[in-house]
């Protein structure tokens, strides 16, 4: 093993000592199906949960035990009309509940039901090269109000968002990198929620260490970076938006055309407009398939 | 904090060199291209593919091409072994089964992969049409016309064993009534002179 070798084994074995979730804008299955009429799904569970108070950057006294858990589970799903074209859909089920400060006084809120569902349509530039291939991406989607409004925290917003981006990612035998820009606008709903427009960078980067040809089996590990920016906004609960960067290890496995994927993110900056709950720790695991 | 700015730099910079690493693959290239080191197995076919470096999503690959009917479905499972390090599909090829090179070529198109060449592995006789040197392989009975390689025997009529390079494009662009163009990739034996 050369140096260089040894010092990228090394470098694997610190990212997956330390520390993202998948994204919801994100493009499903980036590399995968690529073929023509190639379908897949996959089901993937983010859990967060936080009774760290913020004010702007700073964290705050919380007397009144403010906290949030939201819980959702996704089901995405991606068809491939040819290798430049693909539907991308992605709906969620969300359990939710938190304790906010409404007129000062701690009021306690759930939600729970199927989400506001998202629909993609990417359009995609592949490349091949001898040991490498990747490719270029561009998604507009549409946000759909299927989310209900009726909770005390509601799991929709009740209004129809747009928004596009814009990816890159390129493979190597033992190598991952994806990229992607996104900007979603979100228009004002329903119960006095409207949130701001949201602008995202995320990056993931790894090594595939270990593939079995003859099994068709592996598993890679990656790094996430994930970066937000929310305008300020309002929803049921109060403020809305502020700034982030997450980051966190990725551990992905898979055989044959199953994959599994399981990711912790941790929040290594915040600021948040006026004072809110830090989103916290994400925890995200997740098995997909591809036919 | 200061531990995850750390985990960041690392990781960028874990990434850059990994990818200096792999600054060889050039060189790589020009040797997997003249074929100096692919060995074919006799009843397989080698197809060196530009994008295969990720077998789960070749998957598409594999599971058109397991599909064809002159594989041998026991070996690798269902008839095909996608190597990702070396880029190459291997495909058991059954006996007495013709290669069919362009729907091989048209398959992993449509997967997404681009097959820049194929080796075949061939027992066969030395025929001559015209100004054509056919190689005529004596399992199935698949004609191949010789264009350029390695000096063959002098005279036709001789019992050979060849391992062929074919061009992707050359694939692509060849004609169903009309033996491929194959270059000799090298000569494994030549028996004597039976004609």
């Amino acid at each position: 093993m050369d140096r260089a070798r040894l010092w990228v084994v090394l470098m694997a074995m610190l990212i997956f000592g330390v520390s993202e979730t998948a994204r919801a804008h994100q493009p499903v299955m980036d590399m995968a199906p690529r073929w023509e009429d190639g379908w897949g799904f996959q089901v993937r569970n983010e859990y967060r949960s936080s009774d760290k108070l913020l004010s702007g950057d700073d964290k705050a006294s919380n007397p009144f035990d403010r906290r949030r858990t939201v819980n959702t589970t996704w089901l995405e799903g991606v068809y491939t009309f040819k290798r430049e074209l693909r539907l991308t859909a992605k709906i969620p089920w969300i359990e939710q509940s938190r304790v906010t400060v409404l007129n000062g006084i701690p009021v306690r809120q759930k939600g729970s039901g199927l989400g506001d569902s998202i629909l993609g349509l990417q359009l995609k530039h592949y490349y091949n090269k001898e040991g490498s291939t990747g490719n270029f991406g561009l998604t507009p989607s549409v946000r759909f109000p299927t989310g209900s409004t009726s909770d005390s925290y509601p799991v929709g917003d009740g209004s129809w968002d747009v928004g596009v981006s814009a990816s890159f990612s390129a493979e190597m035998a033992d190598l991952y990198q994806f990229y992607d820009v996104f900007y979603w606008h979100n228009t004002k709903g329903k119960k006095g929620i409207n949130r701001g427009d949201e602008l995202g960078f995320d990056a993931n980067v790894g090594i595939h260490p270990y593939h079995n040809n003859r099994y068709n089996m592996g598993i890679f590990l990656m790094g996430d970076l994930s970066a937000r920016y929310e305008g300020r906004g309002t929803d049921t609960g109060g403020t809305t938006g502020g700034k982030r960067i997450s980051l966190g290890p990725v551990l992905v496995g898979y055989w044959n055309n199953v994959m599994l994927r399981a990711e912790v993110k941790f929040p290594v900056y915040e600021d948040v407009s006026g004072t809110q709950v830090s989103r916290g720790i994400d925890f995200n695991i997740g098995i997909g398939v591809t036919f | 904090m200061r531990f995850i700015t750390l985990f960041v730099a690392v990781l960028l910079a874990a990434s850059v060199g990994y990818a200096q690493t792999h600054s060889h693959t050039d060189s790589e290239k020009s040797r997997a291209e003249e074929g100096v080191d692919v060995v074919v197995e006799p009843h397989q076919a080698v197809v060196q593919v530009n994008g295969v470096v990720c077998s789960f999503c070749a998957y598409g690959a594999e599971k058109s091409l397991a599909k064809l009917d002159c594989l041998d479905a026991e070996q690798f499972g269902n008839g095909v072994l996608i190597d990702i390090n070396t880029h190459r599909i291997t495909l058991a090829m059954a006996p007495g089964e013709q290669i069919p090179l362009q729907d091989i070529h048209r398959r992993i198109k449509k997967a997404g992969y681009d097959p820049v060449a194929f080796y075949l592995r061939v027992s066969g006789s030395l025929e001559r049409s015209g100004t054509k040197l056919l190689l005529r392989d004596a399992d199935n009975g698949q004609v191949y016309s010789i264009v350029g390689g390695s000096a063959a025997p002098s005279g036709t009529g001789k019992s050979v064993e060849v391992q062929l390079y074919v061009d992707g494009e050359t694939v692509a662009i060849a004609r169903d009534d009309e033996p491929v163009s194959v270059v000799v990739d090298r000569w494994i034996s030549a028996a004597a002179d039976n004609g």
